[in-house]
């Protein structure tokens, strides 16, 4: 390689290189293909002044996390700056779901935001809070506390 | 393929689009969406991130997006944004997961972890493809991956945001492109495009 290669203006056995590579990555890593469709339905928060909690899946489930897995439940934790939130999911049958979670935090609601709609439950003394029967699809979580100038607290969505 | 064809580079698209969600026009954000997101999954898996943590990095650094929207003032500030943005939360992930912090990331990040049913899917050139780009600096790896799903006159941009220094490709062939182009006309199981 010398310097009049790496300046030289892209020819066409560039774009077939550089479009190879693209295909091979389209067969081999795919992007999934719901992708686009969790990164809207969770920009479609209404707060955006939110502090945005990331997901963490514990160890013991990585290797249950895999496309195609039949575990019935899992569980898995979101953090932020000013909560933590373990995340119980029962798949119950074909549809629907039972979600079981505990906030450690200042959270006194859970909201579950769903396509079509959302319910909100309480967050008990002891940080608990449940949905006993959820539509199975991808849904977004929203935390609120009584202080009326914290933030709330989002999630990326995701699939229960 | 149209993607080297276009009048308008995606990051100027996306860049359209996104101006109008700031005016108000709040549909447009899925355009953004659709426009960038395969040039950020590609940014997270090259940077090592499982195909679940990088879903959920790229979700992150649209919620931040959307948060920090004043601050994004044009076009390629905007892809430059959420590339910056990515990279830093796979490379947050990466040294928290791994418990130690390595000296340099970029040089660490192994290649993704393609599966060997998914080598499988690949046709025999893509495959001898694919092995000269794993053997590249991590560097070259990830900037070619990105700018695989990217239009040509965001290749200086995209270069600019994942550490090459600005310049080193550009217009131009550059470095990572020159060395991968190196390699494969000088192995003779790849059919060179006459």
């Amino acid at each position: 390689m010398n310097a009049s290669s790496f300046g030289a203006p892209l020819d066409h056995v560039d774009v077939a290189i550089l479009d190879t590579l693209r295909s091979a990555l389209e067969v081999a890593d795919p992007m999934p293909p719901d992708l686009d469709e969790r990164v809207k339905f969770a920009l479609t928060v209404q707060s955006l002044r939110a502090e945005i909690a990331e997901l963490e899946r514990l160890p013991a489930e990585l290797a249950g996390a895999r496309s195609g897995d039949y575990t019935r439940v899992h569980t898995v934790t979101f953090t932020s700056e000013s909560v933590s939130v373990v995340v119980t999911i029962t798949h119950l049958d074909a549809e629907t779901s039972r979600i079981d979670g505990w906030v450690d935090g200042p959270a006194t609601t859970a909201e579950l935001r769903e396509r079509d709609r959302s319910s909100t439950a309480a967050v008990d003394d002891e940080g608990r809070f449940a949905f006993p029967s959820v539509p199975r699809g991808l849904v977004q979580f929203v935390f609120r506390s009584e202080d009326a100038d914290a933030k709330p607290v989002i999630t990326p969505s995701m699939e229960v | 393929m149209t993607a080297h064809t276009s009048p308008d580079s995606l990051a100027v698209r996306a860049g359209r689009a996104f101006r109008a969600y700031r005016d108000g026009d709040v549909g447009r954000m899925a355009e953004v969406v659709e426009l960038l997101d395969p040039l950020l999954w590609r940014t997270a898996r090259s940077q090592g991130a499982d195909r679940e943590t990088a879903a959920d990095v790229v979700q992150v650094a649209w919620l931040k997006l959307v948060e920090h929207a004043d601050r994004v003032a044009d076009p390629q500030a905007l892809l430059q944004w959420l590339l910056v943005t990515v990279k830093r939360e796979c490379w947050r992930r990466t040294t928290r997961d791994r418990r130690e912090i390595p000296s340099e990331l970029d040089e660490d990040t192994p290649a993704p972890d393609l599966s060997p049913e998914r080598l499988a899917e690949m046709s025999d050139d893509q495959r001898v493809l694919w092995r000269h780009v794993s053997g590249l600096s991590a560097r070259c790896r990830t900037l070619l991956q990105v700018i695989a799903f990217a239009d040509r006159p965001d290749y200086a941009s995209i270069s600019a945001a994942l550490g090459m220094p600005v310049g080193s490709i550009g217009p131009t062939r550059g470095r990572c492109l020159a060395a991968l182009r190196k390699a494969l006309l000088s192995d003779a199981s790849w059919g060179a495009p006459s």
